[in-house]
């Protein structure tokens, strides 16, 4: 088992234990977070490596990509906000955009990963 | 045929476009005045045209394929990566601010934070390893 593995799973537990015992819901989700990846870090990437070069490449123009429907999305709720269409709070909008920055990230990282290689 | 004669004929196409706009408005009962205010965007268009298709003229189009080799694309994937990393946790920052109440900010006033915040922040990063020459 790698060290990072080992320490992930460490640490999740840990923080488990520290919600259940205290009561606190977010470190009861942290917890249960950290150690599911740790142990599909360990069943995923048991003797290869997580980065390489290949991997290093073909993640750049998924992080591109995301950056770019990031920007149309800021300006899509400023256009909303503007002409008043919906009403809008402050950890609404926050909300949507980190929910954007996250799933667009996972579904262009597979989708670019999926290729073999970018032209 | 080259790309400052397309961006030529380009910008000749929409300053006929302005002049038929302008000559329609005052055959059909309007004032000179009236017909200069609803043409106005025109005059950026123009301008913004011509001004490309002359710097097109100078610097050629090997200026443009300088921007798109190797070591550019590597440089401007790995900015981006950052930027990204950037983006995210600045958002998780407002997130914390904002449920915290430590700050008093409008919906328009976050949104415009964030768009300037990716811009300037992914311009800077090509800019730095661009100085540097290469990444790591």
């Amino acid at each position: 088992m790698k060290i990072e593995h080992k320490v992930d799973l460490i640490i999740g537990l840990a923080f488990l234990l520290m919600g259940i015992i205290l009561n606190l819901p977010v470190a009861i989700g942290f917890g249960i977070a950290l150690t599911l990846s740790g142990i599909y870090r360990h069943i995923k990437f048991a003797d290869i490596p997580e980065h390489d070069e290949r991997t290093k490449k073909l993640s750049c123009p998924a992080f591109a990509f995301t950056l770019l429907i990031i920007l149309l999305t800021v300006f899509i709720l400023m256009l909303i906000d503007k002409f008043k269409i919906v009403n809008l709070t402050v950890s609404q909008v926050l909300s949507v955009i980190s929910i954007v920055l996250i799933l667009n990230l996972c579904i262009s990282l597979w989708y670019f990963r999926r290729r073999s290689d970018t032209e | 045929m080259q790309l400052w004669r397309k961006l030529t004929i380009l910008w000749i196409a929409a300053a006929l476009v302005y002049i038929l706009w302008g000559a329609a408005i005052i055959l059909n009962g309007g004032s000179y005045e009236t017909a200069k205010s609803a043409t106005f965007p025109m005059n950026i268009i123009v301008a913004v045209l011509i001004y490309i298709s002359v710097f097109t003229k100078l610097k050629g189009k090997s200026w443009f394929e300088y921007w798109h080799d190797e070591r550019t694309k590597k440089i401007s994937g790995r900015a981006f990566t950052y930027s990204w990393l950037a983006t995210f946790l600045f958002v998780c920052m407002l997130v914390g601010l904002d449920s915290f109440n430590l700050l008093t900010v409008t919906v328009s006033q976050v949104l415009a934070i964030i768009f300037f915040f990716m811009l300037i922040g992914s311009i800077m990063i090509q800019w730095y390893y661009d100085k540097k020459s290469d990444v790591e």
